[in-house]
């Protein structure tokens, strides 16, 4: 087929893509939002003391939020299981990727599981992406290796297959290492010898690393909230807390911030 | 405000200057500028979140729109324009929003794009296009740039790699600058073109398995189809 009959084609495509999209408009509330943007206007010479005022009172009011909504659950409460596992780093088999997204902040960011009575650990480096998803099974292991560039402060997350989102780092229950982590040292989540498994549900399980040159208040709030309330009436969920978070960093509200997601599968 | 409005004969107020432009102008509280980068933007995100999302029923990419510009309109005040274009930044939003939405979601089902499905529940698919036909209408080259659409969506939505389906999908978006893709994925300038090219190469291969090898002639005409 000739490139400008392929081209054609795939304009067709994208035309009516767009062409059959109804007619939009912004909400109400998106348009009242532009608008208290027009009253806000500060003065311009204040205008750049103005953004980290706000973002470090955002982030304050936040924080007490949080720490009242009791965000995240216990760790004795957690869906992922921890035991003793083989730590054969000398049989690491590191997967191949196809790219390596260059991060500023890790020097080694790699996802390490070892199958059921097999003493290979196979590695993943977060940093490039694989034609396949990984599949892990109640009998495997799996952890985190990290290796920082400096003085960072990292958050690991895992949103399990049953929507349970679940603190992995800081969380003296996986390790007894606090924030920030220092270059030059090798961190395993959890602390060397264990490794997590998953005892029960099936489905996809998605790590969220979240690093920074310094600490993220909302994380923080987020890690040090203490139990759920029961009475979820009226909340934002966990995820969405924890989603809105993310968008903001990647939206550059923190500087010198990075995120990484791995999604893996938990398979019978 | 900015003065650099033209009236077209349809009376809608139309910005001349540029996408950054009107974001520093929505900072000022300009609702115009919002209504601009929609009317320029709103159908290809449309479009855009429809493939990312593979048409799941559950999620309306209506809805989708609304919460990336919703999203857009709450970072404003973080967007930069010397760090990157404001295409570049909202498609990465849209991108970033329309993976978490598929995270969210349960259920992964297909329904090409314009096609009414009736599930078993009995609940119809929204994913319903009105076409009105005018007396010129060409009933035959409709039905053959249906069969084009569906064949093209078809081959996309069979690439396996996530990075290429999401490449592909910005390039004939709108966004066909490799920089930009690269900057919106998370990849290299050089590594985004090779995303793209590989799945132009797998596209065109699939819709030549489907007999599909050249544009069809009875598509290159005059007549507009006008759809609601």
């Amino acid at each position: 087929m000739k490139d400008e009959d392929f081209d054609q084609l795939m304009n067709t495509w994208a035309d009516d893509a767009s062409e059959s999209a109804p007619a939009m408009r912004p909400s109400a509330d998106m348009v009242r939002m532009v608008e208290a943007m027009q009253l806000r206007q500060p003065a311009p010479w204040f205008q750049v003391s103005w953004v980290r005022y706000s973002t470090a009172f955002a982030s304050l009011v936040v924080i007490v939020f949080l720490l009242w909504s009791n965000l995240i659950g216990s760790p004795g409460q957690t869906p992922i299981g921890l035991r003793e596992g083989v730590a054969s780093v000398s049989d690491l088999v590191l997967a191949e990727g196809t790219e390596v997204r260059k991060s500023d902040i890790f020097e080694e960011l790699m996802f390490q599981y070892q199958k059921e009575n097999s003493r290979v650990v196979n590695g993943v480096d977060l940093r490039s992406s694989l034609p396949e998803t990984i599949s892990l099974s109640s009998g495997d292991n799996y952890r985190l290796f990290l290796e920082t560039s400096g003085e960072h402060h990292v958050y690991v997350f895992q949103l399990t297959s049953s929507e349970d989102l679940v603190t992995i780092y800081p969380n003296e229950s996986f390790s007894d290492t606090p924030n920030p982590l220092i270059q030059g040292y090798e961190y395993y989540l959890p602390d060397e010898p264990k490794w997590m498994y998953l005892p029960d549900n099936t489905g996809l399980e998605s790590l969220y690393v979240i690093a920074s040159k310094a600490p993220i208040p909302v994380l923080d709030g987020l890690i040090y909230g203490g139990e759920e309330s029961s009475d979820g009436s009226n909340r934002e969920s966990p995820l969405d807390k924890l989603m809105a978070s993310i968008q903001a960093i990647e939206d550059g509200i923190f500087e010198s911030a990075e995120t990484w997601l791995f999604v893996f599968n938990r398979e019978d | 405000m900015s003065q650099d409005l033209q009236h077209l004969p349809n009376d809608r107020e139309v910005y001349v200057c540029g996408d950054e432009q009107l974001m520093e102008e929505l900072k000022q509280g300009n609702t115009g500028a919002l209504d601009e980068l929609y009317w320029r933007y709103a159908r290809k995100l449309h479009g855009f979140c429809a493939n990312m999302t593979f048409s799941r029923s559950s999620m309306d990419p209506q809805d989708l729109v609304q919460e990336v510009f919703l999203r857009v309109v709450k970072a404003a005040q973080s967007f930069d324009a010397k760090k990157a274009s404001f295409r570049t930044w909202m498609f990465r939003i849209a991108r970033n929003h329309c993976i978490d939405a598929m995270r969210r979601n349960d259920r992964i089902r297909f329904i090409p794009i314009g096609k009414r499905s009736e599930r078993s529940d009995g609940e119809l698919n929204y994913l319903e296009e009105e076409t009105v036909i005018d007396s010129d209408q060409n009933v035959e080259r409709l039905a053959i740039r249906e069969n084009v659409v569906n064949a093209v969506h078809d081959c996309i939505s069979k690439l396996t790699n996530e990075d290429e389906r999401q490449a592909i999908i910005m390039y004939y978006m709108g966004c066909k600058v490799y920089r930009e893709i690269g900057l919106v994925l998370g990849k290299s300038t050089s590594m985004a073109k090779t995303r793209v090219m590989m799945a132009q190469e797998k596209v065109r291969k699939c819709l030549e398995t489907k007999g599909i090898d050249h544009f069809p002639s009875e598509m290159s005409t005059d007549h507009d189809t006008i759809r609601m």
